[in-house]
């Protein structure tokens, strides 16, 4: 008898839960635009970065009237769901997003895992996926509606090791240290390769695992080896401050380089400047840049400080889709826009020259490439080194 | 458990018994239906991950009900999924039996560390399945060969489903992968229905309950925990390979002491009477992130919550409460015939 | 090479070890005498940090006085919680760990909902490098070692010099005894968890300035806290400082000389192998199987 009535309320609640999706109302003015990203635990900093700049793009695009697509003005609206950096959860995100709120273009988003799960529905939909999934799996000959708007290590590792290869003969000795995820694995790899195509020499190479904190025991491990460069990686911002705040109180003098992802004021923050003083990084804009004065205080104005080096790529990334949906005039017919967005280079407000490019290491072109900057740390302050260009 | 106020394992009292057996045909039948009168695909994906989660939570149920609360079930699902994904696409397999194959490695090593795990009481056990969840995991995340350490496993395939030779159907779509899961969990329920109303059923409540009398009346104790945690591992082992197939993509982060306590969490606002209270607490529970979706933070704010005020007010759980309302109405038509 | 590294790695895990001993101190205690495991302990760790962190940002409080006053809340709280959440589950440890899990989950979502999810920092209070040779110790861990050692003095002191301290050992031993003999018991539940909490403040009101703050920062600490309690014996206070010794350097040792991951899983078959083999631990009773 429970289990009737059991049943009997689980049927109640599906009819409950019908008429609550069904009251969802589609407003012909408006283009909804997903937004897939870890918002919680791990990574938020990045995600966060990721959804900031998908919205602050579309605030000014509608600041301006909205997206004007074949003759109509739509205002565009951002849907933001978390993935936790996790796959399950993007996959969920990605459903909901595409049956539910009935999307077809998504920002998003950072992680591999997360990545490669949503894509199995978003390929299979034909819903244009536009992000930065750090890993060489994302991007394929037969996905195509995935596009990477960031620049990973396969992009620019070696671009930024041949600069500092040139700028610094004398640091040979490379220790390199990366997260114990997906990410970490990815980019390991091409940093790896990359120092071995300059000449320099693998002393160390080794993982951590996530939700550390005293590297000691393991930076006791690298400096035993003496290396003249100490490579943080994909790590994430967070963990690297602990990083480099924990090897200068151990007395390492030598360089401290990130091959990665941005994350430097964060960094500061934790390791403070004394110890952050001569640390090198990648930096896909240049953070002098009066425009990035700009987008930093309209960043500041909606969500919490600092604002991430990944925001004006993404926001850059966002108005890139928009102008290939413009120039396809359509907002349900994807095959246009993929292939629109596929003919399309652009002049990134932040970011610079935008092109596409990929097909040797991936099979598609769908890979951005645009000129980075290898940035420095005097006296607290970022400060260009050199520009470089994959 | 404890010796004060309402147990929440006493409430199976009232199975179903063999009469009403009709009206859950008649239910299971109905939810063949539901594709046909649902068909889109945000509702199918939330009704199946409800069911691959009754499977989780009710094979738990049956570990539970020896007394044993185990965190480690996720860590069997993971060693089910791992195991489906590999012999599909290193070896080949097809997948009917691949799926059978990830139940039993769950059931196999279940057996082996059962051996050793539940010979602790009570906290302790709680503890070392803990521990060996976590052991699990690290074990997923280290080795890149053969499960790809942190990145997993990706592009794993469809079933491709071969009844008989030359008519082979690959499930792509959310229908078809609906069906499979339905088929699954209603064997899953079945069975572990007939083992609760079977004399094994009955032996594996005085275990919990009573050990040392059970022990004087001739049950093997020990015996006992042991099928239900390598019964609890087979569906876990099954889920796993559903759940590696339909998302077709698995990583060590599924499979984590969360995942574990999630499962717990569900029996125990469900009520771990009866295999009714998982499956209440699955249908409650799981879907409430997608209707929260707006308030992520308080999302888990509310899961806490929810657990807390569940052991506090109604430790008996959904099902307790659905019990207890019944017997009120039935109190309140005396002469009918009122025991379930 | 080699002259350097291993004293190196001893210090490291000496380090590690008294980090791990606070946790484990307030863990032991309050699994000892309450019988509740504790899953929310790292939260009352965090919420430590947190504390002062909110002390001295918003406040300007110095960091001493912040971190007593944390110690000092957070105890209060954890009185409130034994009180008000625990108290009808003191003899049902199942019940009681549940609960517990459940409001470690309420704990890291709210703090995720007040402090957000970003890492945090609490400023530094010590800075500069000890240098003896070759060898070198930052000062703000020489500090946190000094201060656990203080911290674990003064309360293996409080356990047995003070009446309150001999009266949560004696409900420890046996609690219907010493309810006979007059105990107020249902005072000192949750005092003893008040003291188990505030210890756990303590930890992370120190080791906090030394790392990052963010909500599930408690999560590791907790399982460490876990492995040491297990490997000291359930209760057993001088387990619980020698086994977080024992962990520390085992740790040390292992990532610097093998690998960090072996090292992670070294914790956990730590632990199976002492459940089942030796389930009282170094010190502990042997009430864990029949």
């Amino acid at each position: 008898m429970i289990k009737r009535r059991g049943w009997k309320k689980f049927g109640v609640c599906l009819l409950v839960v019908v008429f609550c999706g069904m009251g969802q109302a589609w407003a012909q003015e408006v283009l909804k635009l997903g937004v897939i990203a870890p918002l919680s635990g791990t990574g938020a900093g990045w995600g966060l970065a990721l959804r900031a700049g998908a919205e602050l793009a579309s605030d000014d695009t509608n600041a301006k009237g909205g997206l004007e697509v074949d003759g109509k003005k739509f205002k565009i609206s951002v849907i933001p769901y978390d993935d936790k950096y996790q796959g399950q959860a993007a996959a969920d995100a990605a459903n909901r997003l595409i049956f539910m709120d009935k999307v077809k273009f998504i920002i998003g988003p950072m992680g591999s895992a997360a990545g490669l799960a949503a894509q199995e529905i978003t390929e299979a939909n034909k819903v244009l996926f536009v992000g930065n999934s750090f890993t060489t799996k994302f991007l394929g000959a037969k996905k195509l509606y995935s596009f990477r708007t960031t620049m990973t290590m396969a992009e620019f590792s070696l671009p930024m090791l041949k600069y500092l290869k040139e700028k610094y003969p004398d640091a040979k000795r490379m220790a390199i240290l990366g997260p114990n995820d997906e990410t970490g694995y990815e980019v390991t790899g091409f940093n790896l390769k990359a120092h071995q195509a300059v000449g320099h020499e693998i002393v160390f190479r080794d993982y951590f695992e996530r939700g550390t904190v005293d590297f000691m025991p393991i930076l006791n491990k690298i400096f035993a080896l003496k290396p003249d460069v100490l490579n943080l990686d994909g790590s994430n911002p967070g963990d690297c401050g602990l990083i480099v705040k924990q090897a200068r109180q151990m007395g390492y003098k030598g360089m401290i380089i990130k091959v990665g992802g941005p994350g430097t004021p964060e960094m500061l923050k934790v390791a403070g400047k004394d110890f952050m003083e001569g640390f090198i990084y990648y930096s896909p804009i240049n953070p002098d840049d009066p425009k990035i004065q700009e987008i930093n205080k309209k960043y500041n104005a909606k969500f919490p400080p600092p604002m991430n080096g990944f925001t004006p790529q993404f926001y850059d990334g966002t108005l890139w889709l928009f102008e290939a949906i413009k120039k396809a005039g359509t907002l349900t017919d994807t095959e246009k826009v993929r292939a629109t967005l596929e003919s399309l280079s652009f002049n990134g407000v932040y970011t610079g020259a935008m092109s596409w490019t990929g097909k040797a290491d991936y099979g598609i072109d769908h890979q951005v490439k645009f000129p980075f900057y290898v940035m420095v740390v005097k006296d607290g302050k970022e400060v260009v080194l050199g520009k470089a260009t994959p | 458990m404890g010796t004060t106020g309402p147990d929440p394992m006493q409430e199976e009292g009232k199975v179903i018994p063999k009469s009403k057996s009709y009206a859950l045909l008649a239910l299971s039948v109905f939810l063949f239906f539901i594709p046909v009168l649902w068909a889109d695909e945000f509702y199918l994906n939330v009704i199946i991950s409800i069911y691959l989660n009754i499977i989780l939570a009710v094979s738990l149920n049956m570990v539970i009900k020896t007394g044993k609360l185990s965190i480690a079930h996720a860590a069997f699902m993971g060693i089910g999924g791992y195991t489906s994904a590999l012999t599909v696409m290193r070896l080949g397999l097809p997948y009917l039996l691949a799926l059978p194959l990830s139940g039993l490695m769950g059931a196999c090593i279940a057996l082996l560390v059962g051996r050793l795990l539940l010979k602790l009481q009570g906290v302790y056990f709680v503890l070392v399945t803990f521990a060996f969840g976590e052991v699990v995991r690290l074990f997923f995340v280290n080795l890149v060969e053969p499960f790809g350490g942190p990145t997993g496993i990706i592009n794993i395939p469809p079933p491709r489903i071969a009844l008989f030779p030359g008519t082979a159907f690959t499930l792509l779509s959310k229908v078809s992968y609906y069906y499979l899961v339905l088929g699954v969990m209603l064997m899953a329920l079945f069975i572990i229905r007939r083992i609760y109303q079977s004399s094994i059923g009955k032996a594996m409540d005085c275990t919990r309950e009573t050990e040392h009398l059970a022990e004087f009346t001739g049950i093997d104790t020990f015996q006992h925990k042991m099928f239900a945690f390598a019964g609890g591992g087979f569906f876990a082992g099954l889920a796993g390979s559903l759940f590696a197939h339909y998302y077709r993509f698995i990583s060590p982060e599924s499979f984590t002491f969360w995942e574990s306590v999630n499962l717990i969490v569900i029996n125990v606002v469900g009520g771990m009477g009866g295999i009714a209270g998982p499956i209440l607490g699955s249908i409650f529970l799981v879907p409430l992130p997608e209707f929260l979706r707006g308030f992520v933070e308080y999302q888990r704010v509310l899961y806490g919550l929810i657990l807390i005020l569940t052991l506090w007010f109604m430790p008996t759980g959904m099902l307790g409460l659905l019990n207890k309302a019944l017997d009120r109405m039935k109190s309140r038509k005396p002469g009918k015939e009122g025991t379930p | 090479m080699g002259e350097t590294l291993l004293p190196q790695v001893i210090i490291n895990g000496v380090t590690l070890g008294t980090n791990y001993i606070l946790m484990a101190l307030g863990f032991t205690l309050i699994f000892g005498v309450l019988r509740i495991v504790n899953f929310a302990h790292g939260e009352f760790y965090m919420l430590g940090a947190f504390f002062v962190l909110t002390a001295i940002l918003k406040f300007e409080v110095n960091y001493l006085l912040a971190a007593i006053l944390a110690v000092l809340f957070i105890g209060l709280l954890g009185y409130l919680t034994e009180e008000v959440i625990f108290r009808r589950f003191r003899d049902k440890e199942l019940e009681g760990m549940i609960i517990a899990l459940g409001l470690s989950i309420l704990l890291q979502n709210l703090g995720l909902v007040a402090w957000g999810p970003y890492d945090l920092s609490i400023p530094p209070v010590f800075t500069g490098v000890l240098k003896i040779g070759t060898l070198f110790y930052p000062m703000e861990r020489l500090m946190v070692v000094f201060i656990s050692f203080l911290l674990m003095a003064g309360f293996y002191l409080f356990l047995k010099k003070t009446r309150l301290g001999l009266a949560i050992q004696a409900i420890a031993q046996d609690t219907e005894i010493a309810r006979v003999q007059g105990m107020r018991i249902n005072r000192l539940y949750p005092l003893a968890f008040a003291v188990g909490t505030g210890l756990a403040a303590a930890a992370g009101a120190v080791i906090g300035p030394l790392f990052q703050l963010n909500p599930w920062m408690g999560i590791m600490p907790q399982v460490k806290a876990f492995i040491v309690v297990i490997l000291g014996g359930i209760g057993s206070i001088p387990g619980a400082f020698l086994g977080g010794l024992i962990l520390g350097v085992a740790e040390s040792f292992v990532s610097t000389y093998a690998s960090k991951a072996l090292a992670d899983l070294l914790g956990f078959v730590l632990v199976i192998g002492i459940l089942l083999f030796r389930p009282s631990g170094l010190f502990g009773r042997s009430q864990v199987s029949r």
